[in-house]
């Protein structure tokens, strides 16, 4: 086996390791010693092809990493052998949802930081088959960079990794993968003959769309970062064209692909899950992108984009396709608050529902967020403070700070409303004290109570709350400054005239005080009594709040509250032990865990046979 | 093109002249006329959906001088999809109609009066700064703020104030509404008034309206015999029987309980 590898040379580098010794998947890659971006795409095709790491055993695991050289050898020829196993990969694969396995594959190879294009574009010459599906998104990757700049990236790559190599048997083999290596891409820039020659660089199959699409996002978040917003736009839509065209592909052939259980370029039946969040991607950098570009451009391309988006929604439901449809869904509500089309927006909310529980967190929280603006813009404020605050609990803490700003600043005005003043510590959040300190002077002045200082704070800090979009909301609250105000002079006087009321609120006279104290008694704001003939305002004395029903009200909602928790708790519990046997079983093969899990596990399950017992009682 | 202009001079006379009938004709002809004309095609060209604006606005107003609120809604519904396409084409004067903040802020006082105010405040979000200081419609912006916080005598005044006359149709029903509400708060927070002083609070001119406004609406107002005084009923001292939520509470124990057995 080792000698027919050894004709390959590019595989030459990473088998000359015998095989069995780096069998766990993730060590392979180590061991490979591709530039980051390969070494992430090959990964990927490992899972694809290996049947993913986490359900297999350690005797298939092995066989895979051994039949997988086989099975790029032979891409377009089939042996008798190979498709027996990779019938057997194929049916393994459809076990594992592609989905979940290329969204873990993505978080973990995102990590890449500084990407350039020559990285990509190289990446992309190695791995994609010219002849393959992907011959357009590789052409468009190769004119990205020139020949010189993709070799150069090869080289300094092997450069860098020779010099910090750590296991000194690789340093020989090493210098006789670069020369081999320089010779490999010597005779890749020599024209393509329609048959990859066995001397190239070995393609991938399975992986390749996804591949191509994850270079293709790569590539526009390095042409936004470098500023170059109508290029990256342009980007994405082709990615994007291209991926529909794939998906398109994928949907037709996919009956074929799976009773064949053919080798060659397919894999494809089961790995159309694995586009969609590619798909996601694609479409959050092109709303990114889009938002960057000049408004004048930017409008005529938005208003194509409604429809479509909305038909993408439609589909993404259709196929069960969380991340899709959470990333349009969003994408459309930050359209549609972007142009205040605030009545549509509410429609859109209330006739789309969100896939709460299998799209991801960032997604939620933007969800959670901009559902919490439409509901303070429509005055519900209760539910908007409430989604408001769960987006702030689930906001990670480490990054995404600008996120979490938004959302403080949308709190704090959204209690300001309900006629609560929000607490101090709130203002002095770390990284958040210059962005809050406005709000933190128009909580002031509403706690004050006192009208004319409201307005005139107002005012000052007038073109700093329409940058936040927060200046409709803040001047609604002139309501919330007499409330306010009211129960401060209940509170200190038992007995006021109606001319103190009105400099001390900065109403204009006193007739105005007494219609907005009566009003204000009429809500409940206050409670107290007015006089007319002797024009002064009386309030009663304090109700002893325990002698109503009031305290068992607040009581029921905490219990229900954390028997509502307690409940989801459990539920959550019951599914574990299961998916830990799973678990048990992979173990075992790498050495055993320690021997509280299994004592863990005969927990759980004592309590669930106790609960059951309980249930049936009932 | 051209007889559609022409029908919108005889349209814009006919609502100065106040000419309701034959307006009403015209309105018709011009809908018929702007049934051709898509708004969310950019091919067509800026004159006609200017056009467009101008008859369905002079159609506000003619509603508005008619008293037919339906009318009135309809209308405002069909223009809206035409201001979008205006804005839509681009900045400068050619965007906008004149009357644009009239009418805008005649919807902002229909809905103020009908009490919607969510929507209120969902059209508040879509006017720039520019429009919203206009007098047009800062007039209901100031009256929404002064009907929250509760000052209303102000919004009695201001009835003075109004920068056109096709408002007051509005402030008609406004008053009608703002007198119940401060009804509301007098029966609440005062023991005992005037009959003298009520009417001045509800702005009546004459003591024989506020007794017909009693007797219509307010029937558990006491008046006293010398006709002076006006009491109020006290409000309901608690403590009694009735008013302990005992279902409530028992459904709550027993969700309780049911709860608390669950737990191992």
């Amino acid at each position: 086996m080792t000698d027919s590898t050894a004709t390959k040379k590019k595989e030459d580098s990473s088998t000359s390791i015998p095989p069995t010794t780096g069998t766990a998947a993730a060590g392979a890659s180590s061991a490979m010693k591709y530039p980051p971006l390969e070494a992430s795409a090959r990964r990927l095709e490992r899972l694809f092809g290996g049947g993913g790491s986490a359900a297999t055993t350690n005797t298939t695991a092995a066989s895979s990493a051994d039949a997988t050289p086989h099975h790029h050898a032979a891409a377009s020829t089939t042996t008798a052998a190979t498709s027996s196993t990779s019938t057997t990969m194929m049916m393994m694969m459809t076990n594992q949802n592609p989905t979940k396995i290329l969204k873990k594959w993505l978080g973990a190879s995102s990590s890449t930081s500084t990407i350039t294009l020559s990285q990509i574009s190289y990446c992309a010459q190695v791995t994609l088959d010219p002849c393959g599906v992907c011959a357009t998104g590789r052409d468009m990757l190769l004119g990205l960079v020139r020949q010189q700049d993709r070799e150069k990236v090869l080289l300094d790559f092997n450069n860098a990794s020779s010099s910090t190599s750590t296991m000194a048997t690789n340093e020989g083999k090493k210098n006789d993968a670069k020369k081999e290596d320089d010779m490999n891409v010597d005779s890749s820039t020599s024209p393509q003959p329609p048959t990859p020659p066995p001397a190239a660089a070995v393609y991938l199959t399975h992986a390749c769309r996804e591949i191509e699409s994850w270079l293709l996002s790569l590539t526009v978040r390095v042409l936004w970062r470098s500023k170059n917003y109508m290029e990256a736009y342009q980007w994405s839509e082709k990615g994007l064209k291209l991926l529909d065209a794939h998906l398109a592909d994928c949907s037709t052939t996919a009956s074929s692909s799976a009773a064949a259980g053919g080798v060659g370029g397919s894999g494809v039946g089961a790995g159309v899950g694995g586009l969609y969040p590619l798909l996601a991607r694609l479409l959050r950098y092109r709303a990114l992108t889009l938002e960057s570009l000049p408004p004048s451009t930017r409008s005529a391309f938005m208003a194509s984009q409604r429809s479509e988006l909305s038909h993408r929604h439609t589909t993404a439901i259709l196929r069960h396709d969380a991340d899709v449809s959470a990333t349009v869904l969003n994408i459309l509500l930050r359209d549609l608050l972007e142009g205040d089309q605030v009545e549509q927006a509410q429609k859109l909310l209330s006739n789309a529902s969100f896939p709460t529980e299998t799209a991801s967190n960032n997604q939620l929280l933007r969800y959670l967020y901009y559902s919490g603006r439409i509901q303070a813009l429509r005055l519900e404020y209760t539910q908007a403070y409430s989604n408001l605050s769960q987006a702030l609990r689930k906001c990670p803490t480490n990054t995404g700070l600008g996120f979490r700003i938004a959302v403080q600043r949308l709190l704090v005005v959204v209690q300001l409303l309900m006629g609560e003043i929000p607490e101090r510590s709130v203002f002095f959040g770390e990284g958040m004290v210059k962005e809050m300190k406005p709000y933190l002077e128009i909580a002031q002045a509403v706690r004050r109570g006192d009208l004319a200082i409201f307005h005139e704070t107002v005012r000052t800090h007038a073109t700093r709350l329409q940058l936040d979009g927060t200046y409709t909301l803040i001047s609604r609250l002139a309501h919330s400054v007499v409330k306010a105000g009211l129960r401060r002079l209940k509170t200190s006087y038992s007995r006021i005239s109606l001319e103190d009321v009105a400099t001390r609120l900065g109403l204009p006279s006193a007739i105005s005080a007494e219609f907005v104290v009566a009003k204000a008694v009429r809500d409940g704001v206050i409670d107290a009594t007015i006089d007319h003939e002797k024009q002064y305002v009386q309030s009663h004395d304090l109700v002893d709040v325990y002698a109503t029903v009031e305290p068992s009200e607040a009581f029921h909602r905490r219990i229900a509250y954390c028997l509502t928790t307690h409940n989801d708790a459990v539920r959550a519990m019951r599914y574990t032990p299961d998916a830990y046997k799973k678990q048990l079983e992979a173990s075992r093969g790498l050495g055993r865990r320690g021997r509280g899990d299994d004592e863990d596990k005969t927990d759980e399950e004592k309590a669930k046979e106790i609960e059951d017992e309980f249930d049936e009682d009932y | 093109m051209a007889a559609a202009d022409a029908l919108l001079s005889t349209l814009s006379r006919q609502v100065l002249a106040n000419d309701i009938e034959s307006a009403k004709i015209s309105l018709t002809q011009l809908k018929i006329w702007m049934l051709d004309i898509p708004t969310n095609d950019n091919n067509v060209p800026l004159e006609s959906i200017t056009l467009a604006a101008n008859a369905l606005e002079l159609g506000v107003l003619l509603s508005v001088a008619d008293d037919d609120l339906e009318a009135f809604a309809r209308n405002m519904s069909q223009l809206k999809p035409y201001y979008a396409a205006l804005s839509a084409r681009g900045g400068g004067a050619t965007s906008t109609t004149e009357r644009k903040c009239h009418v805008l802020g005649l919807n902002l006082m229909h809905l103020l009066v009908d009490n919607r105010l969510s929507e209120f405040h969902a059209e508040l979000e879509l006017l720039s700064e520019a429009e919203a200081s206009t007098p047009y419609v800062s007039f209901p912006i100031t009256l929404e703020r002064q009907l929250m916080v509760g000052s209303y005598d102000e919004v009695l005044n201001s009835r003075s104030n109004i920068p056109d006359v096709s408002y007051s149709f509005f402030m008609d029903n406004l008053l009608e509404t703002v007198r119940d509400a401060i009804a509301d708060c007098i029966e609440v927070s005062y023991v005992s008034m005037k009959l003298s002083d009520a009417m001045i609070m509800m702005k009546f001119d004459s003591i024989g309206e506020l007794q017909e406004y009693i007797q219509e609406k307010r029937e558990d107002w006491i008046v006293d015999d010398s006709g002076e005084k006006l009491t109020f009923q006290p409000p309901m001292s608690g403590g009694k029987a009735v008013d302990i939520p005992s279902m409530k509470l028992m459904a709550q124990s027993l969700s309780y309980a049911t709860e608390l057995e669950r737990i191992v």
